[in-house]
């Protein structure tokens, strides 16, 4: 025989375990679309945008981390960022660990600029070379010591809101291990760096990149195991062998310098 | 290793100028310090004075200020004495010391350091000239440096321990940062290789035969005036004594100490100068004082916190120092015991796999005092292939990457890894191998087989080279002009090497070659300069 009773229902039986269950789940409903919705408009907005909040897995990691700027100054491109965790920890000196500055390690960087069509073709990718240093290059403040990530002052400000857990002061290099970098134009890549390892160092507007390094500009590219981007001078440098792939042709050397075009300009001898 | 030591010096010293400025002054210590912040070369001169007339008034404040007092002269006076003597001890030198250091922050720091030690910033010093008297600078600087090593001799950990901390105000840093006893042992202990180096130097320009001996593969025809002032600023006079120092730390523990204290065939060994033995004895008690302050510091753990110090030991290099701490009383001990040596090279050997456990070759890597990879090393690949180890990076959680260029044709691969902590196994490893030989495996593991030792060769110049020295210098030679320089102040004969597939032969079998610059040094600056180059190929020449 089965049994189906009903009690009548009191005030006091509002606040069954049932009910409070259901309310729980109500109230988590309305929170998550309200976090969506939210989220929904912060892409809409110049800010810039996260894909969760940001975790913090330890004292000194960011674990995974998104961000799209869209809207930016005059010069400067759009850009979206992600990474699979940030890690700051003190610098060393050999064995020994110094609290005199701090070395930023980021795994598997994929960063993606979408300038505007380009005015001056010829000023090829320099300018986004610039761009990506000002970004990741540690800052240098008044002393030796650097000043964080110019990425987490981008998305800092009026417009926007994005802060990372970690201190990241006194930061005077940064490691990216794993880094996916290209320049999107009109939908097109035309420009695009992967290595395996990538060096920024406070003061120097030098970037080294090593670990089967690939530069394609276009329908060139450049592979070495390590290269260096002159920021300053808008130049690649390889001073080891490299292969270069134009139109399918390709060259091989040692020691030369190309512009961000990937024209040959001189050797480093 | 002395390198190494030596490059505390100025890194140490570097890394209190940041340039800020600081509160007024309320007394001699203070006003020093807040000179010394003040940046560049004045700034540590000026601070220096007013230690200096602070400890002379004999207006002494209590005994903790008067250590710190004690510490802040030593240091400006030691800062002083490499800016005044550029010639002597080259800033140059130790930027190239500091890169081959490994030192990450030295990025910024050497951009300070080359405006503090700057010749151009003190030209109307006298001891600059080029024409001076170089045994008689050398011994002004002997003289002085004894001098600081006293100073610092004086200073206690008793009763209290010795420790000053500079504010953020003072550094420009976000956190204050505690300089104690261990900073003290590090700091007399690089000062005293120094001087190692130096009583090298006055020894070789003494005994040194001018007719015939060989300085950086440049034939010196004589020493005086500025020809031996020339002759002082190029020769790395003490860079067999450097290499012999640096090759016997890489013995293993177990290694038997006959190996390195017994009577060596001359052809095999070289002597160091008692003096310059003796300096580099107490070098290395500094070096092992200082290990075991600061293995002592923390104890039991949250007693005295680490991370706000200048420098400390983090977790994983405690569990890394006694085999460190072995190899350093083992060369002390040959040093005390008897003045030649035979240069030995560690090389670790692994059997890599890949994820089916095919053998893919053998990776052998140098070490160094530091471990294994310290100085590179070579893959030779189960095809005959040989891949040499252009750059490595050990992390502190034991990952590895190094950068493998192949010898032959255009085969190159990067290797990612995870080194076990007592690095006997490879594991998680990667290799992206491409040009010629184009894929990426992963899942690529390793065992370490043995490990061997085996004599350096002393070269007819005096110098050491080691094999896998020699291997790179081979392939460098040929790589000519996208020369790097393997190593700081190497210095080495090479032999025969092979041509390269579609490459012109080299146009010489033998020869010698000297390397002025470290290869990070190079890394990080782009290119060397036209003067190291043509170093370079003054140095080479036909032996045939």
């Amino acid at each position: 025989m089965d049994w189906n009773g009903c009690l009548e229902g009191t005030f006091s039986d509002l606040f069954s375990r049932r009910n409070l269950l259901l309310l729980l789940v109500f109230w988590l409903s309305s929170v998550a679309i309200l976090v969506t919705y939210g989220t929904s408009l912060t892409k809409l907005t110049p800010k810039p945008s996260l894909s969760s909040p940001l975790p913090a897995p330890g004292e000194n990691d960011t674990g995974a981390f998104f961000a799209c700027r869209r809207s930016v100054g005059a010069g400067r491109s759009p850009y979206r960022v992600e990474f699979d965790n940030l890690r700051v920890a003190d610098g060393s000196l050999g064995l020994f660990r110094t609290a005199a500055n701090k070395v930023v390690q980021i795994e598997n960087l994929r960063v993606r600029f979408s300038p505007p069509a380009a005015p001056d073709a010829s000023a090829g990718a320099a300018p986004a070379l610039r761009e990506f240093c000002s970004l990741f290059a540690p800052q240098r403040d008044n002393g030796i010591g650097g000043d964080g990530l110019g990425l987490f002052h981008d998305l800092q400000g009026p417009q926007g809101d994005v802060s990372i857990s970690v201190d990241l002061a006194d930061t005077t290099e940064v490691r990216i291990r794993g880094l996916t970098w290209e320049i999107q134009r009109g939908g097109a890549t035309v420009f695009r760096a992967r290595c395996r390892d990538a060096r920024l160092f406070t003061g120097s507007t030098h970037i080294i990149l090593r670990g089967h390094v690939t530069v394609t500009v276009h329908r060139s590219t450049l592979e070495s195991n390590c290269i260096e981007l002159d920021v300053r001078n808008g130049r690649i440098i390889t001073n080891t062998r490299y292969i270069l792939t134009k139109d399918g042709n390709r060259q091989f050397g040692v020691g030369v310098c190309f512009d961000t075009a990937l024209n040959v300009i001189g050797t480093t001898s | 290793m002395i390198e190494r030591i030596s490059a505390w010096a100025p890194l140490l010293c570097l890394t209190l100028t940041f340039a800020a400025p600081v509160a007024a002054a309320h007394d001699d210590v203070a006003a020093g310090r807040a000179r010394m912040f003040a940046g560049g070369a004045a700034g540590f001169t000026q601070a220096y004075q007013i230690f200096d007339a602070a400890l002379e008034s004999g207006n002494r404040p209590d005994d903790a200020d008067d250590r710190e007092l004690v510490f802040l002269h030593a240091l400006t006076r030691a800062v002083v004495l490499f800016h005044d003597y550029p010639d002597i001890v080259s800033a140059d030198r130790f930027i190239a010391l500091a890169e081959e250091f490994g030192v990450s922050l030295a990025q910024s720091t050497l951009v300070d350091f080359e405006a503090v030690l700057s010749p151009g910033g003190n030209e109307d010093h006298a001891s600059s000239s080029p024409d001076a008297d170089v045994p008689a600078r050398l011994d002004s600087v002997l003289t002085e440096l004894s001098a600081v090593v006293a100073e610092l001799d004086s200073i206690a950990n008793a009763p209290c321990p010795f420790a000053i901390s500079f504010a953020p105000e003072e550094t420009g840093l976000a956190g204050a940062v505690e300089v104690d006893y261990g900073e003290v042992l590090i700091l007399k202990g690089l000062l005293s290789a120094c001087q190692a180096e130096l009583r090298g130097q006055t020894a070789r320009l003494l005994d040194a035969d001018p007719e015939t001996t060989r300085w950086d593969g440049c034939l010196v025809e004589s020493f005086p005036g500025a020809e031996a002032a020339k002759a002082a600023t190029e020769i790395d006079l003490l860079r067999v004594v450097d290499d012999c120092l640096h090759d016997a730390l890489c013995l293993e523990p177990s290694c038997p100490m006959a190996e390195v204290a017994e009577p060596c065939d001359p052809n095999d060994a070289t002597t160091i100068s008692v003096p310059a033995a003796e300096h580099l004895a107490d070098a290395i008690t500094c070096f092992l004082d200082a290990i075991d302050h600061m293995l002592s510091e923390n104890l039991p753990p949250g007693a005295d916190p680490q991370k706000d110090e200048l420098l400390y030991l983090g977790r994983e290099a405690r569990a890394q120092m006694e085999p460190v701490q072995t190899r350093l009383r083992a060369w002390r001990r040959s040093l005390q015991s008897s003045m030649s040596a035979k240069p030995v090279e560690t090389l670790w050997r692994y059997d890599l796999c890949d994820a089916n456990g095919d053998f893919l070759g053998e990776l052998v890597l140098t070490q160094n005092s530091l471990g294994p990879g310290g100085n590179g090393g070579w893959l030779a690949m189960n095809d005959g292939g040989v891949l040499s180890i252009e750059w490595i990076d050990i992390g502190a959680d034991n990952t590895v990457v190094m950068d493998l260029r192949g010898r032959t044709a255009w085969r190159q691969a990067w290797l990612e890894a995870t080194f076990s902590t007592d690095r006997d196994s490879i594991s998680n490893g990667t290799m992206d191998c491409w040009g010629q030989y184009a894929e990426i495996l992963t899942g690529v593991t390793g065992r370490r087989t043995q490990n061997s030792a085996r004599p350096a060769r002393l070269d007819a110049d005096g110098s050491i080279s080691t094999a896998c020295q020699q291997r790179d210098t081979s392939e460098r030679m040929c790589d000519s002009p996208g020369w790097e320089p393997h190593r700081a102040h190497w210095h080495g004969l090479f032999e025969a090497p092979q041509p390269l597939d579609g490459s012109p032969p080299c146009g010489a079998s033998r020869g010698t070659v000297a390397i002025s610059a470290g290869r990070r040094f190079a890394d990080n600056r782009s290119m060397l300069g036209t003067d190291e180059r043509a170093r370079f190929s003054a140095s080479y020449e036909h032996s045939e």
